[in-house]
């Protein structure tokens, strides 16, 4: 009793979780396994167990085969393999509170992701009769009135239930969260204390990645991993805390790149050149041509011998030396732009633009969308629309079909200082045709195809299952960073 | 593209790594092609990678050193930015190249990869999220894999 009531004061009563083991699907969506099974699985993963058959809990899963040393579920008749998850869940979960929401897919209810759940159960407990799904990266809207979830691009539309679980998760064993509270610094949770939040105890230590192995019980299964998440409550990082908003909005939300944007109006390598270089007669360096690797102070092996083949130049500002033909031959070579970029220390000459082709970029805030690190801000959903085409002279293959995939994208950002700056500059970054390009995908090798161009976007609202979500203190400073190396700077 | 030319700056390449061996890499062209090379990196001494040899494609573009070479793994490994595929995710083989970069520039780039992985930019997630929240486990898996494929 006495216990009990300690625990509470420091909040412990409140933070119990839940165990829900959940298997993960080709769009990183995380479905979890029904209560029984669940249970079942924590039990046999707490002793220990390698593999395990679902036919010893639910007979209609007996082709399910999980090995639980690699957190794979086989499917015995195919041999496809699902990465599987062990989530601990705070209780004021949907599925802690016995509920799960489903849809129907051919005839057969099949429960959402996760996160959505959730989603949808704050919603309807606010009584909305719509949700957009499309901020939680999902096609869909939900129309709570006729219970039904609809596609946003061909309108199927699919039933959807909300219905009450036979049976409760397994909470977590009370005794792994106090050796976790003992290791975790007593200290810290004492300052947190006299705040009146419930669920400050347990992230006295978040960001660290101690956490997350010291969440797992220290038995014998420390080296598995289990995946700790965190459902609409505080991330108490430094960058939660709220600073006064004072950076300005950008006026416009929707730009476009026609196809009369797309071909600007190109100079010749020398003109461009001519306003960047310096001709350079004495003091030449000793040191080889970048470019062409041979002695400055010889021909440029692009020469062939002709006049001026041993013209040597350095750039006005970062003086770095080639041969004139090298340079010449680099400009012309690449993407033209009317821009150039020293080889040797990557200064940007004039503004560097890219191929992009047509699209078009939109931005909006969503009040109600929090990212990990950031709760108390707002969050500015961006999203890309581009179609496939023919692609340019300015790309890989001109006259070949390119592909787009995938879109539109969607990417969030904090509606911070700092994010309203990074969304200023990717707008600049689109404008210049930075963003996306035409070329080989390094995850699906798929080549004449619009992958992202090494600026990178959070893709990820919630969690981060593909890891391109929140929470990442460095983000923001890193996007600011590739934007700098395009030249996209404030 | 003058293909002289471009033989003339394979040679320099081959002259680049012999003259400058990045430690523990070397790399040649196959066959008759010259414009496919295989490279070798040695695990580094500081990663769960050592003691494996790992093999990788070179492809060059005809237009090279202005367009990058196309840098595949051969050899399987467990890492966030290599895929199951071997693409490697570097922004120096993408965006981020210069004319003035070498093969032996690369090698050693991705030998810091190996050394020190990005699980923030991650291309395979999973193995992110391993090295994010279990680097015991993700240590072992790399050193299993090294054993099993790069041996």
């Amino acid at each position: 009793m006495a216990m009990s009531m300690f625990f509470n004061c420091l909040g412990l009563g409140d933070n119990k979780k839940i165990i829900i083991w959940s298997w993960c699907n080709e769009y990183g969506s995380l479905t979890p396994y029904e209560p029984l099974v669940s249970n079942k699985i924590e039990e046999m993963f707490q002793t220990g167990t390698q593999s395990m058959n679902l036919g010893i809990v639910e007979p209609t899963l007996s082709n399910y085969q999980l090995d639980l040393a690699n957190m794979k579920q086989i499917r015995l008749a195919s041999g496809k393999q699902r990465t599987i998850n062990r989530l601990l869940l705070f209780n004021d979960h949907v599925l802690a509170k016995g509920i799960i929401w489903e849809f129907q897919a051919e005839n057969i209810w099949t429960s959402y992701d996760i996160d959505i759940s959730n989603h949808l159960e704050i919603a309807y407990q606010q009584n909305a009769s719509l949700l957009d799904l499309q901020h939680f990266g999902q096609p869909y809207k939900i129309d709570f009135q006729q219970w039904i979830q609809i596609r946003s691009n061909s309108g199927t539309q699919r039933k959807i239930r909300r219905r009450a679980l036979s049976h409760q998760y397994q909470t977590e064993n009370f005794t792994s969260q106090l050796s976790v509270q003992s290791q975790g610094g007593i200290q810290k949770q004492k300052k947190h204390v006299s705040r009146a939040h419930p669920y400050n105890t347990l992230q006295v230590a978040t960001g660290s990645s101690n956490l997350l192995n010291s969440l797992t019980p220290a038995s014998s299964v420390h080296k598995r991993t289990t995946v700790y998440r965190q459902v609409s409550k505080p991330f108490l990082t430094d960058t939660s805390k709220k600073e006064a908003v004072t950076e300005s909005l950008p006026t416009v939300q929707k730009i476009t790149l026609d196809t009369l944007g797309a071909t600007p109006f190109l100079r010749s390598g020398l003109e461009v050149l001519g306003r960047y270089m310096i001709g350079v007669t004495q003091n030449i360096d000793k040191n080889d041509c970048a470019i062409c690797c041979d002695k400055l102070n010889e021909p440029s092996s692009y020469g062939d011998n002709m006049s001026g083949s041993s013209d040597v130049v350095e750039l006005c500002f970062c003086k770095h030396q080639f041969h004139k033909l090298c340079l010449l031959t680099m400009y012309n070579s690449v993407h033209k732009g009317n821009s150039l970029q020293c080889p040797c220390c990557n200064t940007i000459y004039g503004e560097k633009t890219g191929t992009c082709p047509p699209g078009t970029m939109e931005w909006y805030i969503d009040k109600d969308l929090h990212l990990a690190g950031y709760e108390d801000y707002s969050t500015i959903c961006i999203s890309y629309h581009m179609s496939p085409g023919i692609q340019g002279p300015e790309h890989p293959h001109p006259g070949q079909r390119y592909k787009a995939r995938g879109f539109p994208r969607t990417a969030f950002l904090p509606d911070c200082n700092q994010g309203r700056k990074v969304l200023k500059l990717l707008i600049e970054a689109f404008v210049r045709r930075l963003t996306f390009t035409i070329g080989t995908s390094t995850t699906t090798g798929e080549q004449n195809t619009l992958t992202w161009n090494e600026i990178h976007h959070k893709t990820e609202s919630y969690g981060n299952a593909f890891g391109h979500g929140y929470p990442d203190p460095k983000y923001l400073d890193n996007v600011l960073m590739e934007l700098a190396s395009h030249g996209v700077v404030e | 593209m003058n293909f002289t030319l471009l033989i003339y700056f394979f040679i320099q390449e081959l002259l680049d790594l012999g003259r400058d061996p990045p430690c523990n890499c070397s790399a040649g062209p196959v066959g008759d092609d010259i414009f496919q090379w295989q490279a070798t990196i040695l695990g580094p001494a500081d990663s769960p990678y050592q003691g494996g040899v790992f093999f990788l494609t070179i492809t060059f573009p005809s237009d090279y050193p202005f367009k990058p070479p196309k840098v595949a793994f051969s050899t399987k490994i467990y890492h966030p930015n290599i895929n199951s595929n071997g693409s490697i995710c570097l922004d120096i083989l993408r965006s981020q190249w210069s004319p003035a970069l070498t093969i032996s520039k690369v090698l050693l780039s991705i030998c810091s990869l190996l050394t020190d992985p990005n699980p923030d930019d991650p291309l395979v997630p999973e193995i992110a999220r391993m090295f994010k929240t279990n680097r015991t486990e993700y240590n072992r898996l790399a050193k299993e894999w090294t054993a099993k494929y790069a041996e």
